[in-house]
């Protein structure tokens, strides 16, 4: 069965379910991701303005280029502040994205936002994010393209 | 010390007076093009009022009152062997990405990104997310258009120039108070939805 604990959750299909075969677990729980991606979407575009401000409180207290980090670092660290201020279900798409090569996503980010420094503000990763989630196509894929990125990861560890 | 002289006076000058006729003489039709801009942006400007809702097709009319003059600019860069719309489109990008970086001073030894942090200004924070929005679009419309933009990425650029241009006019009037602060964030917020869709 796929461990899922390295991105915060341990989903238990083994129960729902009540099979043995390690293929029936593993879809479960890719099907419980893919539902839970397209919460964390949905109320990540819903409570943006929120989510600017915890950005903004969370990292004004450091000053300039300090302030700047590689964009898998910036969605650990926003995973563990949502997780903090309560929001769950956004703090699993960030934690989803700092420990996944999402393909589609990287690919477009290192196209535009990384074309300006390998490493990014904070507040323009957030907004870089809203605007690439605000576009339908991307917004309508990205649950799929995660759990193809899983997958590929779990195959490449067996 | 002659020597130093004739190094400091010939050294490089061919090339240079070369160049420099080149940029002067296409300097001329983007100064026209910056001019006739100004006089739409002036135009349209007068006339919104605080109605913004017809800011964009007010824009589009007066690039159709305009348009002669634009093609004649267009037509000389073109016979001086520039791509207008390529040129303009690269440097947007790079224009964006000059912005993006948020190190630009903004006055008592702060950047655009610690305003962008400190100010809680949902007007600064509208324009954030537009010039993101139009980063990301024109990066993406100028690999389309690598050789010769096809007619629906030609579409696209034609639709965020006038979103682009409505942005500028409605920044405008909320700076020149003729618009308060919740009409420019709706807005503004319109823009940034109409800029993102398909």
């Amino acid at each position: 069965m796929i461990k899922f604990l390295d991105v915060g959750y341990l989903i238990n299909c083994r129960h729902k379910i009540k099979q043995v075969d390690k293929l029936f677990v593993t879809s479960c729980v890719l099907k419980v991701i893919r539902h839970k991606i397209k919460k964390g979407l949905h109320i990540f575009l819903e409570k943006f303005e929120i989510i600017r401000d915890f950005v903004k409180n969370y990292y004004s207290t450091i000053s300039g280029k300090r302030r700047r980090r590689s964009p898998k670092k910036i969605a650990e660290e926003m995973a563990q502040l949502l997780e903090h201020k309560g929001y769950a279900d956004i703090a699993f798409l960030f934690r989803v994205i700092a420990r996944y090569y999402i393909r589609g996503l990287e690919e477009h980010m290192e196209e535009t936002l990384l074309q300006l420094s390998s490493k990014v503000s904070p507040i323009n990763y957030i907004v870089y994010l809203r605007n690439y989630f605000k576009k339908q196509r991307n917004y309508l894929v990205f649950p799929d393209k995660v759990v193809d990125s899983i997958k590929k990861s779990y195959n490449k560890t067996i | 010390m002659a020597g130093e002289a004739a190094v400091a006076v010939g050294l490089g000058a061919f090339v240079e007076e070369y160049s420099t006729q080149r940029v002067n003489e296409l300097i001329q039709p983007y100064r026209r093009l910056q001019v006739l801009r100004r006089r739409i942006l002036q135009g349209v400007e007068e006339k919104a009022g605080e109605d913004v809702a017809k800011i964009a097709s007010n824009i589009a009319t007066a690039i159709r009152q305009y348009a002669t003059e634009i093609e004649e600019a267009l037509a000389e860069l073109r016979r001086l062997g520039a791509d207008p719309m390529k040129a303009s489109l690269e440097s947007a990008v790079e224009e964006y990405a000059e912005v993006l970086r948020l190190d630009i001073p903004v006055g008592g030894g702060k950047t655009l990104e610690d305003l962008l942090y400190e100010s809680r200004d949902e007007v600064l924070d509208k324009l954030h997310e537009i010039m993101m929005a139009l980063y990301m679009e024109y990066v993406e419309i100028n690999e389309k258009c690598d050789h010769g933009c096809p007619p629906e990425a030609a579409q696209k650029l034609e639709k965020l120039a006038t979103l682009e241009l409505a942005t500028y006019i409605i920044y405008k009037l909320f700076q020149r108070q003729k618009i308060d602060k919740k009409t420019a964030v709706t807005a503004l917020n319109e823009i940034v939805d109409k800029i993102l869709s398909e």
